[in-house]
């Protein structure tokens, strides 16, 4: 598959965070900053989510533990 | 540290000469900023007038208006005036130069805490994707404000945190001395700033449970110490337990008036502070050290506890300002700060992680240690270098204290000689906060709005003074001073006006009576006749 759910997820969270620098919209009082932090939120979640989900799977999370 | 006491004691020494290398610069910086001036923010005055008050005996007390309880953490007022009485020194003395001796700390315990779980490098690489990377740390590190200068305590628990675990012992063998001292930096950097607090007890909790496995340790016996999770808990409680009465006092005095903690500052729309604008490329990085660290770093854990804490709190204020929403928010520009110090890390561990990677691809290893250099230089110049663009920015909330100290030097010397520390005082309520209060602790009917007692009729408070200010008839005057137990009535010109200040309306009538006049001109006090010494 040429694009898999870790691709989507990091394109997710990239366009969340990367958009409102360019699209002037967003900016807009209020509604701006809060689409922007929500998005931040999301991408935060989903790629801590999916590492976690990756850390399990290969037994990788454990180098140094605390 | 960690990292030096299982490495070389050249490690430890090398570290030590960051440290005091750290130490220089920011003193640099600090210099570059106030020329040796004394410097405040508009909020120093609030803890200034506080700490008179505690050098003068008077801790447990509204600082400001006579008769009320405090309404703000006292830590830093307390710190202040414990060493203006050891040392000496004036309270404003203290305050003006603090951004030397206490934000100092911030980039030397920045620098120690990550510095716990990670390398050199990237405790380095910290140092310029939170001080430069983010525009409210660069513009707020000089700040002398609790809110701020609490984040020390943070990092400091934090670096504590981190050692209450011996390596590769996630599960077990917590260090007690350690989680009592973590314990105790908790709750001393709750009394010092409850929202600090509150952030450093988040990150502890999210860290512990997701490197522990709860499941796993309730059903199998402990050989010695604490699992993670229930180190977690001891730390949280007894912060807690340390910091009830604060907590107490707060949230009681904050549910009946929540106007102050609902604060939702200007720059929370400006893309430049929440979206960090002009380094765009740290929160892509900051978004891959998420899951650098999730999924490899887990010594790192708290970071992403901490973003994600701080994101929260920035959201739930966004929400509220929608209208319609009436959602409990609190102070969010605060949760900024700390979200972008998380992502910081977070993209300074995903800097040096790339650079590893790129380095690595070369086919000799004398290459690879040839190219990691500059490559890691390579990125975090693309990823922190525009931010220097605003480091002549970075003093744009710091206000001189000198022109104000000298326009007001007979003044506050006639203060301190002549009124009590429970005098009230009638004036403008700018001049009420930064000179009669700010300067000298004494009271006043009513100060600034933003940094009175919540539990006061604020508007009610300024309506009065602005009436006394300006009424001709003596018997409103008498009446609305009496109400407040006014014992003073000061009229006093902006720092850098030349012309005299104009007499009060009632100047010439029975009810005041000039006690004292500057040599300049620019400053009168005049006795409120009416007063009782009685009055509450």
């Amino acid at each position: 598959m040429i694009l898999s759910a870790r691709h989507l997820t990091l394109g997710v969270a990239l366009a969340g965070t990367l958009v409102p620098h360019w699209w002037p919209a967003l900016r807009s009082p209020h509604e701006g900053p809060l689409h922007y932090t929500l998005g931040l939120v999301v991408a935060v979640l989903a790629l801590a989510v999916w590492a976690a989900r990756s850390r399990r799977a290969t037994g990788s999370g454990n180098r140094t533990p605390v | 540290m960690r990292c030096c006491s299982t490495g070389s004691r050249q490690g430890a020494l090398l570290d030590v000469f960051v440290v005091l290398l750290l130490w220089g610069f920011w003193l640099a910086f600090v210099w570059r900023l106030t020329a040796g001036r004394r410097v405040v923010l508009w909020d120093t005055f609030r803890d200034m007038a506080w700490a008179e008050n505690i050098r003068a005996g008077r801790i447990w007390s509204d600082p400001t208006h006579p008769g009320s309880s405090w309404w703000y953490p006292p830590g830093s007022a307390l710190l202040n005036a414990i060493l203006s009485h050891l040392t000496g020194w004036a309270v404003a003395d203290l305050y003006g130069y603090s951004a030397m001796w206490l934000n100092g700390w911030l980039p030397v315990l920045l620098y120690l805490a990550v510095r716990q779980a990670a390398d050199r490098t990237i405790a380095l690489v910290t140092l310029g994707t939170v001080l430069i990377g983010s525009f409210t740390w660069l513009t707020h590190a000089a700040a002398a404000i609790p809110s701020f200068q609490g984040m020390a305590f943070n990092l400091l628990g934090l670096m504590c945190w981190q050692r209450c675990w011996r390596p590769g012992e996630t599960h077990r063998g917590a260090r007690p001395a350690w989680l009592l001292l973590t314990g105790l930096v908790l709750a001393t950097g709750a009394w010092f700033h409850p929202l600090c607090a509150s952030l450093l007890a988040g990150a502890i909790l999210f860290h512990a449970l997701l490197a522990g496995k709860p499941g796993q340790v309730l059903k199998t016996p402990r050989p010695r110490g604490q699992p993670i999770w229930t180190g977690a808990l001891s730390i949280i409680g007894l912060g807690l337990l340390l910091s009830a009465p604060l907590a107490w006092h707060l949230l009681r005095l904050h549910t009946q008036s929540p106007e102050l903690a609902r604060f939702f500052a200007d720059e929370l729309l400006d893309p430049a502070y929440y979206a960090q604008a002009s380094t765009p490329l740290v929160v892509p990085a900051g978004l891959a050290g998420v899951w650098i660290i999730v999924a490899r770093r887990t010594e790192l854990l708290w970071t992403v506890g901490y973003l994600l804490i701080g994101l929260l709190g920035l959201a739930v204020g966004y929400f509220a300002q929608r209208p319609g929403c009436e959602l409990p928010f609190l102070l969010p520009h605060e949760f900024l700060w700390h979200a972008q110090l998380g992502l910081g890390i977070c993209a300074a561990v995903a800097i040096v992680e790339a650079a590893r990677r790129w380095a690595s691809h070369a086919s000799e290893p004398a290459r690879c240690r040839q190219r990691y250099p500059l490559i890691l230089a390579a990125l975090v110049t693309a990823t922190v270098a525009p931010g220097l663009r605003g480091s002549s920015q970075a003093g744009k909330y710091l206000i001189d204290l000198e022109p104000l100290l000298a326009h007001t030097t007979e003044l506050r010397a006639w203060i301190g000689a002549n009124a009590g520390l429970d005098d009230v005082f009638v004036c403008a309520p700018d001049v009420g906060y930064c000179v009669i209060a700010g300067l000298t602790g004494r009271k006043c009917v009513a100060v600034s709005p933003g940094h009175s007692n919540p539990a006061l009729d604020i508007r009610a408070r300024h309506d009065d003074v602005r009436t006394m200010l300006d009424t001709d008839r003596p018997e409103v005057l008498e009446e609305l001073a009496r109400r407040y137990g006014a014992r003073y009535l000061a009229l006093v010109t902006q720092p850098g006006d030349p012309r005299p200040v104009i007499p009060h309306r009632c100047a010439s009538r029975p009810v005041l009576q000039t006690v004292f006049r500057a040599r300049d001109g620019s400053a009168v006090v005049y006795r409120l006749n009416c007063y009782q010494a009685t009055q509450p």
